[in-house]
């Protein structure tokens, strides 16, 4: 039962945190760049306008485009119901690992090309043959990434995983860690749609990818897609800090560490979203041709990880 | 050898302010007191065990440096003679006082450096010093300035500057290994401290260092899938230069491998050391008689030829029995004789027509006689005619290939030889032979080494002086043959 | 921790050597490299810490000076003098270059699993890395065109070598060492005047149009 509690407690930790980690980003860049920014309250209150508009759907458009917001929101939160943040139980955690995981949220891009293209408009279906490329390409490299853990710890069990690294910690293998970080920070990038392989913040035809898919979208469909992005952005950082910062993952269930689990969290999902931020005050973003060879950057840095760990 | 040092770096800064007619001057006096300083410092040394250390251990000279020494000062004085006649013909031609400053400048820290490469005891300063060699001659290969010297310059910076780092890392491993033993200090690279513990050396670290110096260093000695540069280096540079890099710098960069070889063989457990020195040897062989067949240009020929007896030098090195390594270092000596003899000679005719083609040259007997007679005394020379000295020395190599078994790449390399000996035959009596209008002068200073070289290559058939005699003797004991 | 640092900074040169092979801009390739050097002298500082030696201390302080401040300005004065074309030209795609490289990380782990390593070495790992480091350099020579681009090649195998002499051997004695840097400096210095004859010459930086010196 406390199980079944804890499990809930992380994934409402995941869902009520992962707006703000959003903002932040956005708000530690208007403050590099000097603007005012936004205040940290914004997403939250963008959803909430979002929610309480009417649905416009275009009429040529099939069950798909009703269907499709739902099933990515669902399959991101699916996802996020196996990612432990702080203790190893999570709601769904016995029925898969973290492969499941990555091919669940795979499920998500897969509706939300379909729902690109269902439309037909003309950006819909470049942004959705934009994504499906990409997706493509870094699917191999997080896999190879995640093996490199599964390996060291001899499981494919997200909580275990993070547990035997927060015992070990990367020192045993600083040469692979190295690697898998940044092939991880590469991988994420492109996933979540960021700087430098896409730009969340505009509307340009010709280089907008994620954006694009979604431009047809409206009032709660949309809230949906937004909601669900941020969400896997907040999975993404959450894996990189708990795999490369393994301090903060407890096995004791006492109230005492759970708060000190969850003050720790922040903390790391705020310290690894400055690099994001850094990164995308200081890049450009690339050409879509420039795109493949940073992804194959990144699967030859998660396959050395692998190699060397090996050696 | 501190004082060589000392005059030659003087000497080198002095040439870049001094007015053009006392470098011409002094340039033949330093170089003799130099010989002189070199000759004596030679003789003292009678036995294999015989080492003068200097300046703190930081300099040596045992038997194997010292023939280097002998040669690199020998030929840098007869190379001082030359150049004189040379550069006044150049100057009539409208080359500036100033890059004729600039000429001897670098040619003198040149010199330097390659002398400071032969004596020194320590790896890390015998890098800076193979290191300085490049960077001394990047700017006289590129000396003319047109499209071609710069191309020869950049890919002979660029391609040796990869082989001496490469050649550093070799030397890093070494240091590796032997500091455990000798303790951090500047001691441990020295190689008279490296080669007394030798034994006691990890052998599959000591060969991984030795690959690494082969191909770093061989990539300086013309190796050939790394020679890409000496063809274009020799043939754009000024034919001083020319002269004293395939006479003298590629047998320092061959020395240089030759010390690290004398720990391998000292240590007795690296297995296959020589096959590496083999394989280069035969196939640089091939690649320049494939070359020297079919060149157009003359200087590009003598420098695959350059190639070539650096190949059958570290052939012998490979054959590994006392007879090779002696006849590999006598082949050395008569080489840089000879070779330099011939670039001087094909230098007087490139000074004077102004044209590097093979076929457009034609009728030299007539336009200059005494330059095509050295010519062709020296080519009969350098493809190993008798009575000359390449005869003999590489009649002893392949003597003692054959007593030790290398059956197949003996008969392989004086098949190629034989080749090599009608391409060069057949190019240079193009060039000397037909009919000419033309009449040039021929200067004295120019002609003079090259007559004394030829007659110096023709003594040393038949006799060897007493002190050089010891080094080559004493040599195979310190290279640890068995 | 410290042979964790020291491991990881050299990883992360190891990465900055091939994001080398991955960068298509003049500008942007100086850049990696002074990131590279920057690791580099991180990485020999946390070694000069493990063995407390001065040596290794001042290695590291004129890493720093030479190859990320010195080096690298000299040639984003070159590249600014001559108004060179910044696109990097290549031989090989980027693509194809990214995945020969691991080919020649496999190769240089392999040699070092065959070599055995004794004795006392800071950090096992980091044999492997420099020499990955050395080969991955001696690519970017052979892939890229441009004789800036050559030349940035040459200094990465460079910092290959002063990674494994600083990790294996506690650092080359200290004559040594300056006479490397001085050496390596002398040595960048030229080649950029080389680079400035070749645009004289024949207009461009690139090599293969170098090409009058054939047989």
């Amino acid at each position: 039962m406390k199980e079944v509690l804890i499990g809930f407690l992380q994934l409402f930790i995941l869902l009520a945190i992962a707006p703000f980690i959003k903002t932040f980003i956005h708000k530690l860049k208007c403050l590099m760049r000097g603007q005012k920014g936004p205040p940290l309250t914004q997403a939250y209150k963008d959803l909430y306008r979002l929610f309480n508009k009417e649905v416009v759907l275009s009429k040529d458009a099939s069950f798909i485009s009703r269907i499709a917001p739902y099933m990515v929101f669902v399959s991101t939160v699916w996802a996020a119901t196996f990612l432990p943040i702080i203790n190893k139980h999570t709601l769904l955690g016995f029925t898969g690992d973290i492969i499941a995981m990555v091919y669940i949220l795979a499920l998500g891009v897969f509706f939300i090309a379909l729902y690109g293209m269902d439309s037909g408009s003309a950006f819909g279906g470049l942004g959705s043959s934009r994504e499906v490329t990409i997706a493509a390409l870094t699917e191999a490299s997080f896999m190879l990434v995640i093996f490199t853990f599964a390996l060291q710890t001899n499981s494919t069990n997200i909580g275990e995983i993070f547990e035997k690294v927060h015992e070990f910690g990367l020192t045993a293998v600083p040469v692979s860690a190295a690697f898998a970080l940044i092939a991880l920070l590469i991988v994420s990038l492109a996933e979540n749609a960021r700087i430098p392989f896409d730009n969340p913040e505009t509307h340009l035809e010709l280089t907008m990818v994620h954006e694009a898919m979604i431009l047809e979208a409206s009032g709660r469909h949309l809230a949906l897609f937004e909601y669900s992005s941020y969400l896997k952005l907040t999975i993404f950082i959450t894996l990189a800090s708990n795999l490369f910062f393994p301090i903060g993952f407890y096995k004791d269930t006492s109230i005492l560490f759970f708060i000190i689990g969850i003050l720790v969290y922040l903390l790391k999902l705020i310290l690894f979203s400055i690099p994001v931020a850094i990164i995308e005050m200081s890049m450009a973003k690339f050409r879509f041709f420039r795109v493949p060879e940073i992804l194959t950057l990144g699967f030859i840095l998660s396959l050395i990880s692998l190699i060397i760990y090996h050696v | 050898m501190k004082v060589i040092l000392f005059l030659q770096l003087l000497w080198s800064v002095l040439s870049y302010f001094l007015n053009v007619r006392y470098v011409f001057l002094f340039q033949i006096f330093i170089s003799a007191i130099n010989l002189f300083i070199g000759i004596s410092l030679i003789s003292n040394i009678k036995n294999p065990q015989d080492r003068i250390f200097e300046l703190n251990n930081l300099l040596f000279l045992d038997s194997l440096n010292g023939v280097l020494l002998f040669v690199i000062l020998l030929i840098a004085f007869f190379v001082s003679i030359y150049s004189i006649g040379y550069m006044k013909k150049e100057m009539e031609h409208g080359i500036k006082e100033k890059n004729v400053n600039k000429f001897y400048f670098w040619m003198n820290l040149f010199i330097f450096a390659m002398v400071l490469l032969t004596v020194s005891n320590n790896f890390g300063i015998l890098w800076i010093a193979i290191e300085g060699t490049t960077l001394a001659t990047a700017f006289l290969i590129s000396y003319y300035r047109n499209k071609e010297a710069v191309e020869a310059g950049w890919k002979y910076i660029i391609l040796c500057s990869i082989g001496i780092a490469l050649a550093l890392f070799g030397i890093i491993l070494l240091y590796f290994n032997s500091f455990p033993l000798l303790g951090h200090s500047m001691e441990s690279l020295n190689w008279t401290n490296i080669y007394d513990i030798a034994g006691k050396l990890n052998p599959h670290l000591l060969l991984l260092a030795f690959i690494f110096i082969v191909i770093g260093f061989g990539t300086k000695v013309g190796f050939a899938p790394l020679h890409f540069w000496l063809p274009d280096a020799h043939s754009q540079a000024p034919t001083p230069i020319s002269a004293l890099m395939s006479g003298v710098l590629l047998n320092c960069a061959l020395y240089s491998i030759l010390r690290v070889y004398a720990i391998l063989n000292k240590n007795g457990y690296v297995l296959d050391a020589d096959k590496y020195l083999l394989f280069f040897s035969v196939f640089t062989v091939f690649i320049s008689t494939i070359f020297i067949i079919r060149q157009v240009d003359y200087k590009r020929l003598l420098a695959y030829s350059s190639m070539e007896h650096m190949a059958l030098i570290t052939f012998a090195f490979s054959v590994n029995t006392k007879l090779s390594i002696f006849a590999g270092i006598y082949h050395l000596l008569n080489h840089a004789i000879v070779k330099t003899a011939i670039f001087m000679s094909v230098g007087n005719i490139l000074v004077n027509t102004h044209s590097r083609d093979i076929f457009s040259t034609k009728g030299l007997f007539k336009s200059m006689p005494l330059t095509s007679t050295a010519l062709i005394l020296s080519v009969l020379a350098i493809t190993g005619t008798p009575p000359f000295n390449v005869f003999y020395s590489e009649f002893l190599i392949f003597l003692s290939a054959f007593s030790s078994n290398f059956y197949i790449s003996t008969v392989v390399l004086i098949f190629l030889l034989i080749v090599i000996f009608g391409g060069f035959i057949y190019h240079f009596l193009n060039m000397v032979m037909g009919d000419s209008d033309k009449k040039y002068k021929e200067n004295f200073a120019i002609l003079l080494p090259i007559y004394s070289l030829l007659v110096f290559a023709l003594v040393l058939t038949f006799y060897i002086p007493e002190n050089i005699l010891v080094l080559l003797n004493n040599i195979p004991t310190i290279l640890e043959v068995k | 921790m410290v042979k964790f640092l020291v491991e990881f900074f050299g990883a992360l040169s190891l990465f900055i050597a091939i994001a080398q092979l991955s960068s298509n801009r003049l500008n942007l390739s100086i850049k990696i490299y002074q990131l590279q050097s920057l690791f580099l002298s991180i990485s020999i500082l946390f070694i000069g810490i493990t063995f407390n030696e001065f040596e290794l201390y001042l290695s590291a302080f004129l890493n720093f000076i030479i190859k990320t401040i010195l080096i690298p300005y000299l040639l984003f004065k070159v590249v600014e003098k001559m108004r060179l074309d910044r696109e990097i030209s290549v031989y090989i795609g980027i693509t194809n270059s990214l995945l020969i490289s691991i080919l020649i990380i496999i190769l240089s782990f392999y040699i070092s699993i065959k070599i055995d390593i004794s004795g006392e070495v800071v950090a096992k790992q980091i044999f492997p890395l420099s020499l990955g480091i050395i080969l991955i350099g001696l690519f970017t020579m052979i892939v890229r065109k441009k004789a800036l681009s050559q030349i940035l090649g040459f200094l990465t195998m460079e910092n290959g070598i002063f990674l494994a002499g600083s990790s294996l051997t506690k650092g080359m004695p200290m004559i040594v060492e300056i006479g490397i840097f001085f050496d390596v400096f002398v040595g960048a210095l030229m080649a950029a005047i080389f680079v400035f004859q070749i645009k004289t010459t024949i207009d461009s930086i690139d090599t293969s149009k170098l090409s009058n010196l054939r047989e």
